[in-house]
């Protein structure tokens, strides 16, 4: 053990940590290297001993600072070894950067529920399109009245947000905000006819110009 | 409490959906299809083996159980169903279980881990009794879902604080909540007092249901086309196939409902196929409304019946009196309407509970979609404290002979005042049972004891001292136990009478 302390007094420590087993204070692994025959030793070495035995993955370090050794390395959830890190660094770091990974890590659980809801955003669009495109091969087969189609063709794509711009057919005056002329640029003001609507998705949080109404002179 | 670090996961078993939530909101899982929950369906498959979901969808009828929440609500034990060796009655438990496992599997599997480490909340219609609860209870832990009845929390509570969970002002002021919470087979109606710093207590002052919702509304409405089938002279009656001319008209008719929500009217084009000629029929929204009236009729009805439980509740007044209270007396003091439920997206809903308030209560969606709101409210219940004032959640027994005897003087969750009560006008309402009713030996000692599914101890005292433990000269000529819905309690026994209360529950009279 003196040979050991002599070349590597870290893994002399761990040893007697090891051997003990059971959790052991500073006092008493001090006292088993004196036993061991390890000559007295100064404060800062100790110190600086001690810091080490403090990180090893194979030990715990136990109320009263007591020291243990494990078999198996102990992992701590990653938001509990995290917030070790930051108190053994101290205020040497930003509290934003803190936060950030904080955030994140209280995320990380979460990322299947995540992926799943993000998923069923897609599923709810999808499916909304399927009941838009069965309804009107439906409509079209029983003789549906063109009032009809349109208007139910309106209603489905309300219940997914989105807002007609005109309608086919309608006579009104040229807004480039609104409207997007088929061949040469018209002037703002102009009377057009709507070939075609657009539209807007609008939610409480949203409001996107999906499409502009086709319009010509 | 350390139950509420666990992670926390809603379970809401619906009549025709269930749905699971984390406290981070809903989590999706509906199978093989666009939808984000589970179809409430359970039966057996042509190999005998039970299916529970999605794969229900597809089975004959006799091999399929429906609605079967219901058969809680109605005390059903059986329900008919054919199995490969013939029809057999099935335990409706065994088959909650096997959906119930469903949901908490697939829960699982999306979201975060529905295991031991984890807390499962269940959510119940109000208006279930001890009962009704533990059978639910017994189901959910058969499928080894971590839960306990402390977790178990009223619908309309979860709903109730889906809502008060996005309010970021508190004003410490109690807050009078009503729940609307109309689905698809039944509406479920709770009256709220909110208290705390943040509002983070509530208590149920009433809650009943009525099982007529959605699914009604639906065959009223293909009632109605019906009619207006034969102004187009088309009759029904005189098709060819008529149960699938009906079948057509009915999922017609909730279609058309569901896209009145949005517009004013909808076409309704008729298959050749199905009614032997092309026809178009436009379907407005004041025709729903008007076939929905005597549906929202005795919704309101029932709110009333409601709101009188609840001044029962906090008044000193006598029932015979509340009982007479008109509806503009009964709706005063409410600050939010809460909706809840698919059918609170109808327009008419919101129309009719705002003219039936005073104008300063607000109408809301308890939250956006309103099928949400309870299994979201469930996830974040951990959060608050609940009470059910009106089905307290504790026993009281009185035992003797140290314990080897006992009656149960009050089971929990039983509702401290009838609705036969109120209607009859009685005075001085409370729950009470004497010692007759209970069968007490003539003499002797005994103690009062407490049981609380709360997950806490009940705090409640009687004469100056604990309610549990109080020694009781028994009696069977004189012993009487009562509790009074505002939380006060008084026995009578061979010594005397002693007064006491519940000091947990809220006390309404102080502001
Ligand atoms: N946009 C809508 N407009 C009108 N009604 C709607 C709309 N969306 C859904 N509904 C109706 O809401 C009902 C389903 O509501 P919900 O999903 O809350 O019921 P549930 O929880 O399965 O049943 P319950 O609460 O009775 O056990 C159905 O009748 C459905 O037609
Ligand atoms: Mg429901």
């Amino acid at each position: 053990m003196a040979a050991l302390f002599a070349t590597d007094p870290s893994a002399a420590v761990l040893r007697v940590v090891r051997e003990a087993g059971t959790a052991v204070s500073a006092t008493e692994i001090k006292q088993a290297l004196r036993a061991a025959g390890v000559s007295a030793f100064d404060k800062r070495t100790w110190n600086r001993l001690q810091k080490k035995l403090r990180v090893h993955d194979h030990i715990i370090v136990e109320p009263g600072y007591r020291y243990m050794w494990v078999a198996e390395p102990v992992v701590p959830p990653a938001a509990d070894a995290f917030e070790q890190i930051v108190r053994s660094v101290g205020g040497r770091i930003k509290r934003a950067h803190a936060e950030v990974i904080r955030q994140a890590l209280a995320d990380a659980p979460y990322m299947s529920e995540i992926a799943a809801r993000q998923r069923q955003a897609v599923l709810d669009g999808v499916r909304a399109l399927a009941e838009l495109a069965s309804e009107v091969e439906e409509l079209t087969v029983n003789q549906a009245s063109t009032r009809a189609m349109i208007h139910r063709v309106r209603s489905r794509v309300k219940l997914a947000g989105l807002e007609p711009i005109e309608r086919a057919g309608d006579s009104t005056v040229f807004d480039r905000k609104r409207h997007e002329p088929i061949g040469p640029s018209i002037d703002d003001g102009a009377h057009v006819i709507v070939v075609r609507p657009g539209y807007r998705w609008k939610t409480p949080h949203d409001d996107v110009l999906v499409s502009r109404a086709c319009v010509q002179e | 409490m350390c139950a509420a670090r666990r992670p926390t996961v809603g379970l809401d078993f619906g009549t025709s959906t269930t749905l699971v939530a984390s406290t981070r909101g809903l989590i999706p899982i509906g199978n093989d299809t666009t939808f984000p929950w589970m179809p409430s369906l359970v039966g057996y498959a042509d190999d005998g083996t039970v299916v529970a979901g999605e794969n229900a969808q597809h089975l004959p009828d006799g091999q399929l159980a429906r609605s079967i929440k219901r058969s809680i609500t109605e005390g059903r034990d059986f329900v008919r169903i054919d199995v490969p060796t013939g029809a057999k009655d099935i335990r409706t438990d065994a088959l909650i279980t096997e959906l119930l496992r469903e949901a908490g599997r697939r829960g699982a599997r999306r979201g975060r881990d529905i295991g031991v480490g984890s807390l499962v909340r269940l959510g119940c219609p109000a208006m279930w009794d001890g009962r009704q609860r533990r059978r639910l209870l017994g189901a959910a832990q058969r499928a080894d879902l971590p839960v306990v009845l402390a977790t178990m929390i009223d619908e309309p509570v979860a709903a109730g604080i889906a809502w008060l969970d996005r309010q970021r002002v508190h004003t410490g002021r109690p807050l009078r909540i009503v729940v609307f919470d109309m689905g698809g087979g039944t509406l479920d109606l709770a009256v709220l007092d909110v208290r705390g710093a943040n509002h983070k207590d509530v208590s149920v002052l009433a809650a009943l249901g009525i099982a007529e919702a959605g699914d009604d509304l639906d065959e009223a409405i293909a009632a109605d086309l019906d009619i207006e089938l034969a102004k187009a002279g088309i009759d029904i009656d005189a098709i060819e196939n008529q149960p699938r001319a009906r079948v057509w008209l009915r999922d017609a008719a909730r279609t058309t409902k569901e896209l009145l929500s949005s517009n004013d009217e909808e076409p309704i084009v008729l298959s050749p196929q199905v009614f032997g000629r092309a026809a178009e029929i436009w379907y407005t929204r004041g025709q729903l409304n008007e076939v929905f009236m005597p549906h929202m009729e005795r919704a309101e009805d029932a709110v009333g019946l409601a709101l009188m439980i609840a001044r029962i509740t906090e008044s000193a007044k006598s029932a015979y009196e509340i009982a007479r209270m008109p509806m503009d007396l009964l709706v005063q003091g409410v600050d939010v309407v809460l909706l809840s439920g698919g059918m609170c997206r109808i327009p008419y809903v919101r129309q009719r509970l705002e003219w039936l308030f005073e104008s300063s209560t607000k109408v809301e969606l308890a939250m956006d979609p309103p099928e949400n709101a309870v299994v979201v409210g469930l996830a974040r219940a951990g959060d608050y404290g609940t009470i059910n004032m009106y089905r307290p959640a504790f026993d009281v027994l009185l035992e003797w002979n140290r314990g080897q005897e006992f009656r149960t003087v009050y089971e929990a969750f039983t509702p401290l005042v009838e609705r036969s009560q109120i209607a009859r006008g009685e005075d001085d309402l409370r729950y009470t049972r004497n010692g007759r009713d209970l069968s007490l030996p003539r003499n002797g000692k005994g103690k009062l004891r407490v049981v609380s599914y709360s997950g806490e101890r009940l705090r409640a005292t009687i004469g100056s001292r604990n309610l549990d433990g109080f020694p009781v000269a028994l009696s069977d000529e004189k012993f009487g136990f009562s509790i009074y819905p505002d939380g006060r309690i008084r026995m009578t026994d061979g010594a005397g009478t002693f007064e006491g209360r519940v000091d947990d529950w809220h006390r309404l009279d102080a502001e």
